[in-house]
């Protein structure tokens, strides 16, 4: 058996005008709260939602 | 002179520190509920122990955006005594008036003991009644203890004389026996750069008054109150 990793996962849907906008927002998250950059390390996955109404159309 | 104890939704330690400040020490303190503004005019403010929020996402960490808190990050930046005691160690370090982090001890177990310290300065409004080198016996009751931090940053508050305890035997020797839960280099508590926000992992309050079985704690509290009568 090699290294055994354990840590938190969190998932967070935000709207954003774009994938790179919202990795920026989540940077911040991360910074100021979901993890404490002294003692954890983070890695961030931006997903696209499917399936996003259009504005004004729902 | 009077302390503030703030209060958060899991502090177990407010009374605790009611009690050594109103009995042992024979001062007035007041009860600031973490949704307050007000500081209601405390000379001193006391950051209790507990589990605050339930230590959900990490000990300390919500309870850095309590409304209180910004008032205390003000009251310690104009330079006013503020001490956190073990859960408010960790919430004074998550709000970045102390530096490191405060994480889940070594061999994972949760610890409940008495431990010995050493007063490393004296240098700080709560130690000023200890001499440097005194030896006190404190309880220690966290999961989160060890005390980390980078070794640059370690290598700083030691050159900046700000470790304020460590953890000893009971002869005032280090060990890996003696120090509970990993900390690095045995350290205990620590002060910032200003030297008047000062956190201790031991609970010093559970260990002021005779019926407690040791008031090695109370001379945090002495201390404070020595320093404020004097310079007032």
């Amino acid at each position: 058996m090699g290294e055994v990793h354990a840590g938190r996962l969190v998932t967070l849907e935000l709207e954003a005008p774009d994938a790179g906008t919202a990795r920026e927002r989540t940077v911040e998250m991360c910074e100021e709260l979901i993890a404490n950059p002294v003692i954890e390390d983070y890695r961030i996955d931006v997903e696209e939602s499917p399936a996003e109404s259009p504005a004004g159309a729902s | 002179m009077k302390f503030g104890i703030v209060r958060f939704p899991g502090s177990n330690s407010d009374l605790d520190c009611h009690r050594a400040v109103t009995e042992g020490l024979g001062a007035r303190a007041e009860y600031l509920w973490h949704r307050e503004h007000d500081l209601q005019g405390a000379d001193v403010i006391l950051l209790p122990g507990g589990f605050s929020y339930g230590d959900y996402l990490r000990a300390g960490a919500i309870a850095r955006f309590s409304p209180i808190m910004r008032e205390v990050v003000d009251f310690a930046e104009r330079g006013g005594p503020v001490l956190g005691i073990c859960n408010g160690f960790q919430v004074l370090c998550e709000a970045r008036l102390l530096p490191g982090a405060l994480a889940r001890n070594e061999g994972l177990r949760f610890q409940s003991r008495h431990v010995h310290v050493r007063v490393e300065t004296a240098e700080t409004p709560f130690t000023s009644a200890y001499g440097e080198g005194e030896i006190l016996r404190l309880p220690i009751a966290n999961g989160e203890g060890r005390y980390v931090a980078d070794e640059t940053t370690l290598d700083r508050i030691e050159g900046e004389d700000r470790v304020v305890i460590r953890y000893v035997d009971e002869d005032g020797g280090r060990s890996d026996e003696a120090n509970p839960n990993g900390s690095a280099r045995d350290i205990a508590g620590v002060c910032s750069a200003e030297r008047n926000v000062v956190g201790v992992m031991p609970h010093p309050e559970r260990a002021s008054l005779p019926y407690l079985g040791s008031t090695d704690g109370l001379g945090f509290l002495e201390s404070v109150l020595t320093r404020t009568a004097g310079a007032a």
